[in-house]
């Protein structure tokens, strides 16, 4: 039985590649981290730099052609950075092929990797602001970004699925956060592995577990097998450090708890632009509002992916860049914004 | 002595089950079963076709006078009740409408011009959004009071409900459902945490029951009912 899981897992593959490939940027950081930028070219369109969320990579905003948000911003004219922060994707290794120590936090990526990325994309474009759309853990790199440096370097952001806190959590939640200290020992979290065995056993699983990290009612099965095989990179144990913190009241802070990045972000002026679904049992929509809620005099707008809303379905956490109906539900919704706010 | 503590121990809470007006008696029939299984007394609470907010919450406190209930509601209804002033020794809630925030789904409601002979069945929303909105309800929406209708038609339009949830003494035990359009969790969660004594419970797959719930289906689903109940002995 789990020679056949192992000998399934193996042959597992990552699906067809995407259409034209993108050129492929290094970024170092002023720390020496190193991080991967993908970038689909427009000369003189406004760039914007597109964030993976945690234990993810570049591939959830291009996972194939057709659900691409990374794509639909290149024909809509922008100038697109997809980014893989350290230790994910194209940046899992150093230039030298070795893994980097897992000890990097969620605020080294928004205090080292994000700025790194945003100096280089100014100085290759000769733009003086850029735009960032972060999908979950990519909004909270954000918001670190945002609490450390302003927001005087960014035209506008959209913020999809990000929460700043975790108060109330309900039973998983709780139970994650409290077992996170038990794999801090680990260095990295495979959790590619466990999303290739939803891709084995997928909704035959005990708990719906798949269901917890998206709506399966939005995907075709082909693709939803090769989101989990693709866009899923292992968590460093810095951030499951940062991230078991949340436990203890469910306020995101910076690793040595003296900021509480929901209470930081009041001098954030810039439009931005919260996306929340209405079946994400990851980051439910009020952990969205409270983020919306955190920059009170940005120029902010928001919305809920559901049907109720208009949209093709309730969207859950992975649905926004990767299901059947991100193109037509979530993509214009977001070159929309960001062609408004130019 | 010993009767006392038998009487005690064997003393089920009454309930006041405070209905949502347009709402039929019948669409709490899970609820009230489950109780009464439970040897519990339950009183309801149902509103006239006409009177405003103001005439229903006067009938809650009237009807609640001199007892020591329970009051168990969802969505409009618990809205009232809290609204109400009512003396409740507990509060069991079940998509309680305890705040607002505007979206597209809300417009058509927001935007509708509210009549005499208002009915929930065949007003306010189109069958398709109604369905989406509120779930698999067919036949238990009756008349509503356009005055009451207006007013919480003035709420949607504000983005806002009047109530003070922080001078809510009694313990509040608060069911919410993720995938509910009419009580969202944007809306209830935040709010929620005014009450100084509060349990949420985020009922659905995140707490491994098989399904997350709209609005209607925490009155029709018999986990949330369950849950309810639960909640409604548990203040023994």
């Amino acid at each position: 039985m789990i020679g056949a899981l192992l000998l399934l897992l193996g042959m597992s593959w990552a699906g067809p590649p995407v259409a034209a490939p993108a050129e492929v940027v290094p970024v170092v950081s002023a720390d020496g981290g190193f991080a991967v930028l993908h970038h689909l070219e427009n000369i003189g369109g406004p760039a914007v730099i597109l964030i993976h969320g945690i234990s993810s990579n570049h591939r959830f905003w291009d996972l194939e052609p057709d659900r691409s948000l990374a794509r639909a911003l290149h024909q809509a004219g922008f100038d697109v950075w997809n980014m893989d922060l350290r230790g994910h994707g194209d940046a899992l290794r150093l230039p030298d092929g070795k893994r980097p120590k897992a000890d990097w936090s969620v605020d080294d990526y928004g205090e080292h990797d994000l700025p790194a990325a945003i100096g280089l994309v100014r100085a290759k474009t000769g733009l003086k602001k850029v735009s960032v759309v972060g999908h979950s853990m990519g909004g909270m790199v954000l918001a670190v970004y945002l609490a450390t440096f302003g927001d005087e370097q960014l035209k506008s952001a959209v913020v999809v699925a990000s929460p700043l806190d975790f108060r109330d959590p309900d039973w998983m939640l709780s139970a994650v956060f409290h077992a996170s200290p038990l794999v801090k020992g680990l260095g990295f979290v495979p959790t590619p592995a466990a999303a290739k065995m939803f891709t084995v056993a997928k909704r035959e699983l005990p708990l719906q577990l798949d269901a917890l990290l998206h709506n399966p009612e939005n995907f075709e099965r082909t693709a939803e097998g090769r989101m989990f095989r693709t866009v899923v990179s292992p968590m460093s144990r810095g951030e499951i450090a940062q991230f078991s913190t949340l436990a203890e009241d469910g306020e995101f802070r910076s690793v040595d708890g003296s900021v509480r990045y929901r209470e930081a972000l009041g001098g954030v002026r810039m439009p931005m632009f919260f996306v929340a679904g209405r079946a994400d049992r990851v980051v439910s929509p009020e952990r969205v509002r409270a983020y919306y809620n955190a920059v009170p005099n940005a120029d902010r707008s928001w919305v809920v992916i559901s049907k109720a809303n208009g949209f093709t379905g309730d969207y859950g956490h992975l649905d926004y860049g990767c299901a059947d109906g991100a193109k037509d539900d979530v993509f214009p919704q977001i070159i929309n914004f960001l062609k408004e706010h130019p | 002595m010993f009767w006392a503590w038998m009487c005690a121990a064997w003393a089920a809470p009454q309930v006041l089950l405070v209905t949502t007006p347009g709402v039929k008696l019948d669409a709490y029939l899970p609820l009230i079963e489950a109780m009464r299984a439970k040897e519990v007394r339950v009183e309801a609470v149902v509103f006239p076709c006409s009177g405003g907010g103001d005439d229903y919450r006067k009938k809650i406190v009237s009807q609640a006078e001199g007892q020591g209930w329970t009051v168990l509601a969802h969505g409009l209804g618990a809205t009232l009740a809290l609204q109400s002033g009512v003396q409740a020794e507990r509060f069991v809630l079940l998509g309680p409408v305890l705040d607002v925030v505007p979206g597209p789904a809300m417009q058509p409601l927001i935007h509708t011009s509210i009549t005499e002979g208002l009915s929930l069945d065949t007003h306010l929303i189109e069958p398709s959004l109604r369905q989406l909105l509120l779930g698999d309800w067919e036949g238990q929406l009756t008349c509503v009071s356009p005055l009451w209708a207006k007013e919480v038609q003035q709420w949607l339009r504000d983005a806002h409900v009047p109530l003070k949830l922080a001078a809510i003494d009694a313990p509040v035990w608060l069911g919410v459902g993720l995938l509910d359009e009419v009580a969202t969790v944007e809306a209830i969660v935040p709010a929620s945490r005014s009450f100084p004594h509060r349990t949420l419970v985020r009922l659905g797959v995140a707490r491994m029951d098989p399904k997350d719930y709209r609005h209607f289906d925490l009155l029709s689903d018999a986990i949330p009912v369950r849950a309810a109940v639960h909640a409604v002995l548990d203040g023994e």
